[in-house]
């Protein structure tokens, strides 16, 4: 192939890998996904478009549940509705043995509305309305209780059914960890822990089946769940002989990274972010340390993002290219904060769909939003990019497609590649219909003339 | 409960050893063969007064009430009685001599019977009544004031017509109750008829087999039917064929050979018997039989009868039970990991399981594509199974371990070391559990120390004679490392691609995840004495009866259910199973169906796995002639297959020759025990439900 005309140019010398703008981390550019072409998906979807693939979504899951279970013999997993709850993910991790975790009403009926039966739904979250804990007792959910008033609350809720019903109480603890989680759940530490477990067993219509605890997010230090998993079985060493039950369940909730690179790391995420195993591992080894055989409860852990993460990407296109005041490229693409909720945090990869040559610099991207924060990447280093060129963002699987909101744009669709390698949609891009169909004008409202 | 009217029980244990005569239990056999003994009434009476003093003695001497050994003296008094009234009339003088010789036989049974138990694990069958019987002829022969008094002339029942070669088959069967003539012979062989086919069968089939080697041996036919002492091959045919052993073609087999065997001690005992004037009485049986049972139980013949019911029949079919659905011989054990691993090598291994270590798996796990690494696998540490955690599959003592060699890296071996790092647990039972290949360092446990199921003991690795990284585990009964292994079984297990649990054999490439064991579950089979259960039962969803069940221990300390007809149904756990043992009662009761619907569960709270059960013939009313069964112990086969479909509900398909005969379901309740059965066949619904 011929070699291209480059034109001539500057550049400020940097420190090659260790810079601080970043690393060669976003050269590159990718042809297809998993041997789809990029042009298939926008042609057949539109852009943007959200695309999972089912076949790495069920590899990542059972890599973590093989590790798991074979490190510990009552392993279970619940899938984190709030990661990411499309109705075809759930269904592949439901497919895959997970049952539920919810934190609302509304995952909770569309867990149930999916088929997942009630007692296999995990209610967790700091506000359950009263009506959504009748029925979550009802069907035999596993309600985790955030505090004493919702305490308070499960017990009239179990009264008003006539039915004693088991609980678990989420808990939170000093692991060790900046910030700490204190605001979610009893504090072991000063007792109040303890305090909820005796409210709940002297309680007429509650009795106490597991704890639940979820130390942060993101977490980089596998210890810290050690420390959890430690002051948790402790603390249900002590209920179990203060109260003659037996715990059938320990939660330990989620947490675990994936290979996003979060905003203010130096390292990329392929060096910084442990493996998945090692969290495992600590979870793992320290119930097996701290129990004997036929202690042993269910153990639950809920993870989302580092199941889903790397299964999802996001396909935009640039519309424009503009240079700003201060001599920065920037780009805008039809995929802003709208859709990016997670570009709070993360730097995403940004990858090109196509062999590009030219001067690589430091560039913006801006997102479609009449806003000022609509930036979806700081900093991408990239080749001049022609308008059309298409921007693969990942990864994306985890928490976009939930927390995406309806600003200003329809929602795009999302496709799944499934195991065969088929596409199919299975979110279809929103319409007008979508967006006012709960609206209504009250009657001197509508009329107008202009 | 009411005391039994004294004279009941006595005319019970009367029944009951007349029964005993021909190796039967069964009162009305027992009646008729005490009918038939009225004939003659010297017999029946000496008879009587013997089993009477020698009850009387007995409980003078301080022999407790349900004391076993009552049975056998009684049996053997009251042949001792006939045998004096076969030869003497009822005179003051043969009753003093009666008197005498019951008490001779109490003290022989006695003591015949504890030493032969005690040395030989051996019943005392007829020995006591042989040698009173022998005293009395050689004694008799000194008394003659007895002969003068007492001697006497029998009336013969005999029907002329009757061929020889049955009248001989009728006085060998006559004579079991010191009766030698055709007619007592018929109602005998009726009675041994009416109770049961296969000894029937065994009385004719023992006879002319031992007639025909008489024949054969003397020249001539009619001599081997005249032969008085010729019941005795009835005697072993019974004992052998019907009793002892479980009726089988193997056992049809043993029990000809013990025929032709007892021929030649019939006659060797004669010549000396007879030159005293005394018949040979049951000598050649009881040395045959204890011969033969000793011996057999010596090699543990595998069809040995342990628990003799009252009917070879019965006998039969609590065998296959047993055989057919618990092993507990091979020593069965957990596995010793968690989550899914894949037999790398099985028994009888392709690579290094032959010779005297042919008993022994090999594990790895694998991931989807059967890779059992990730990346490139040129490091250990790439290998899914390493550094994995290895438990305990038994509650053991530690009694060796080593951790100090180096794992290799993959694809070289560590020729000197073969087993490499290991550790060695001496079950309780006798034998040694030996895991290699350990992780350097990661042993966990000291020897000495007891470890349970499920305790962690190291990390699998790579050292030893391990091209990759895999877990290497085989019983053993001796602690020294590398002795041969033996034969054993993983139980608790479920086979992932199948879903059936607890296969007899795993085959390379099964992949396999151990069950766990749930508290919930378990709890749901607590069952207490004396709890009841009541249920509804809806018959085409017409409601046909109510059903009230009630947990009750039997003497030996198994727990049953037991309706209020008194039917039972065994159940108890077994390797981590909830288990239906047996069902003991009436053919058609709504009890059985607990049983049909579930014969066993695994106590985990896994759910969507399948297993088989074999179902009695005793739960389905099933027409097939148990004679025929004996031949062929698989024919005529009920099969229940079971799926566990969810939580709670169990699914069963009950199959009968690769026919489906009808569905099962059985729900459970939240709780503790059984919430709904449903048995669905052809034209009949039945419902049983929980109040």
């Amino acid at each position: 192939m011929k070699k291209e005309y480059i034109k001539p140019y500057i550049k400020k010398q940097t420190a090659g890998i260790m810079n601080k703008f970043g690393v060669s981390y976003n050269k590159g550019h990718r042809e297809d996904i998993l041997g789809i072409p990029i042009g298939n998906f926008t042609d057949k979807f539109g852009s943007p478009v959200f695309v999972l693939s089912e076949k790495l979504i069920r590899e990542r899951y059972r890599k973590i549940y093989s590790h798991f279970s074979s490190k510990y013999p009552k392993a279970k997993m619940s899938w984190s509705y709030k990661t990411n709850y499309l109705d075809a993910v759930c269904s592949i991790m439901h497919q895959e043995g997970e049952t539920a975790e919810v934190v609302s009403d509304f995952e909770y009926q569309k867990a149930r509305r999916l088929g997942v039966p009630g007692n296999k739904i995990i209610y967790n979250g700091p506000y359950k309305p009263i009506e959504s804990l009748k029925v979550a007792f009802q069907e035999g959910a596993m309600v985790n209780l955030d505090n004493f008033d919702e305490l308070i609350k499960a017990e009239d809720a179990a009264k008003s059914i006539n039915k004693k019903v088991p609980v678990g109480i989420r808990v939170n603890m000093d692991t060790g960890v900046y910030p700490q989680w204190s605001r979610f759940g009893f504090n072991i530490e000063n007792n109040s822990a303890f305090n909820a477990v005796k409210r709940i067993q002297h309680s007429e219509n509650l009795y106490l089946e597991g704890i639940h605890c979820h130390i942060g997010t993101f977490m980089l230090d596998p210890n810290a769940y050690r420390e959890a998993v430690k002051k948790v079985v402790a603390l249900m060493r002590k209920i179990e002989i203060m109260f003659k039950i037996n715990i059938k369940y320990l939660d330990f909730g989620g947490g675990f990274p994936s290979m996003n690179k979060l905003k203010g790391t130096y390292l990329p995420p392929e060096v910084s972010v442990p493996p998945v195993e090692e969290f495992i591992d600590a979870v793992a080894d320290t119930l097996l340390e701290e129990l004997k055989p036929d202690e042993y409860p269910d153990v639950y852990l809920e993870t989302g993002r580092s199941i889903i993460d790397e299964a999802g990407w996001l396909i935009t296109s640039v519309d424009a290219v503009k240079r700003l005041p201060d001599g920065t490229k920037s780009y805008i693409i039809d995929a802003g904060v709208n859709l990016l909720y997670t570009s709070t945090w993360y730097n995403y990869k940004v990858e090109i769909d196509r062999e590009l040559h030219g001067a690589y610099e430091n560039s913006v991207i801006y997102g479609p939003l009449c806003m000022n924060i609509d930036v979806v990447v700081e900093s991408a280093f990239l080749p001049p990019l022609p308008i059309g060129t298409r921007l693969i963002l990942s990864p994306m699987g985890a928490y976009n497609v939930t927390q995406w909101m309806q600003f200003i744009r329809y929602r795009p669709a999302v496709a799944m590649i499934m195991e065969d390698g088929s596409l199919e949609e299975i979110r279809r891009p929103e319409t007008l219909d979508d967006v006012v169909g709960p609206e209504r004008i009250p009657e001197k409202l509508k009329k107008f003339e202009l | 409960m009411r005391e039994k009217n004294k004279i009941i029980v006595l005319f019970e244990d009367l029944t009951g050893s007349f029964s005993n005569l021909i190796f039967i239990k069964s009162k009305i056999v027992g009646l008729l063969l005490f009918v038939c003994t009225l004939f003659n009434l010297n017999i029946a009476s000496q008879g009587i007064i013997s089993l009477v003093v020698a009850v009387l003695f007995a409980r003078f001497i301080g022999i407790k009430k349900d004391d076993p050994i009552n049975k056998l003296y009684s049996y053997n008094a009251l042949l001792t009685g006939f045998a004096i009234g076969f030869l003497f009339k009822v005179t003051y003088l043969s009753i003093i001599m009666t008197v005498g010789m019951s008490i001779m036989t109490v003290l022989l049974t006695y003591t015949l019977s504890s030493v032969l138990y005690n040395l030989f694990k051996l019943p005392v069958l007829n020995i006591p009544f042989t040698i009173s019987a022998t005293i009395i002829y050689l004694s008799s022969s000194k008394y003659s004031n007895l002969i003068v008094d007492s001697f006497y002339r029998q009336d013969h029942f005999n029907l002329d017509f009757i061929p020889g070669y049955i009248q001989g088959l009728l006085r060998a069967a006559g004579i079991l109750v010191f009766m030698p003539y055709d007619i007592i012979g018929i109602v005998v062989l009726l009675a041994i008829l009416f109770y049961s086919q296969i000894t029937f069968f065994v009385t004719i089939f023992s006879y002319y087999t031992g007639i025909l080697f008489l024949a054969l041996l003397k020249g001539s036919l009619p001599l081997a039917f005249a032969e008085i002492s010729s019941f005795n091959f009835i005697l072993v045919g019974i004992a052998l064929g019907g009793m002892f052993l479980i009726p089988s073609k193997r056992t049809y087999l043993l029990t000809f050979t013990a025929v032709l065997a007892s021929v030649f001690i019939i006659d060797a005992t004669s010549v000396f018997w007879v030159s005293f004037g005394i018949p040979v009485f049951t000598l050649p049986f009881n040395l045959t039989v204890l011969l033969y049972i000793y011996v057999l139980g010596s090699v543990k013949y595998p069809m040995m009868n342990y628990t003799s019911l009252d009917q070879p029949e019965r006998s039969l079919v609590n065998f296959l039970n047993y055989k057919n659905r618990f092993d507990w011989i091979t020593p069965s054990i957990n596995l010793p990991f968690m989550g899914r691993w894949t037999v790398y090598q099985g028994f009888n291994g392709e690579w290094t399981h032959k010779g005297v270590w042919k008993y022994a798996y090999d594990f790895v796990i694998e991931d989807d594509e059967g890779k059992t690494y990730k990346g490139n696998g040129s490091e250990k540490e790439d290998f899914y199974c390493f550094g994995k955690p290895v438990i305990s599959p038994i509650d053991g003592t530690i009694v060796e371990t080593y951790d100090d060699l180096e794992d290799n890296e993959p694809e070289q071996v560590d020729k000197d070391n073969n087993w490499g790092n290991y550790v060695m647990i001496h079950s309780p039972l006798g034998y040694y559990i030996e895991i290699s290949h350990l992780k350097k360092d990661s042993v966990k446990v000291k020897i000495g120390d007891y470890v349970t199921k499920g305790t962690p003991l190291a990390e699998c690795g790579n050292s030893g004679y391990s091209p990759q990284p895999h877990l290497h585990i085989q019983l053993q009964y001796s602690p020294y490392i590398g002795y041969a292994g033996f034969e054993f079984k993983f139980n608790s297990l479920k086979l992932a691609d199948s879903g059936t649990i607890d296969p007899d054999l795993l085959v390379k490439g099964n992949k396999v995840i151990p069950l766990t064991s749930s508290k919930t579950i378990s709890r749901k089979f607590q069952f207490i004495l004396d709890e009841e259960f009541n249920y509804d039962i809806y018959e085409n969803d017409v409601k046909a009866a109510e059903l009230s069940l009630a947990v009750k221990m039997e003497s030996d300390g198994t727990y049953y259910f037991s309706d209020t007809d008194g039917n039972r149904l065994y159940f108890g756990k077994d390797k981590d199973r909830f288990v239906f043992f047996k069902y003991s009662g009436d053919k058609r009761t709504y009890l059985r169906y607990f049983m049909i619907a579930m014969p066993s569960l695994s106590l985990t709270d896994e759910n969507n796995f399948t297993w088989s059960e074999y179902l009695s013939d005793d739960l389905l009313y099933s027409k097939f002639p148990k004679i025929l069964k004996s031949f062929y112990h698989s024919s005529d086969t009920t099969t229940g297959r079971y799926t566990k479909v969810k939580e709670n509900i169990i699914e069963g398909k009950i199959i009968k020759n690769k026919t489906g005969l009808f569905d099962t379901e059985i729900t459970l309740c939240d709780f503790k025990g059984f919430k709904d059965i449903i048995i669905n066949e052809s034209e009949k619904k039945i419902w049983m439900t929980k109040v």
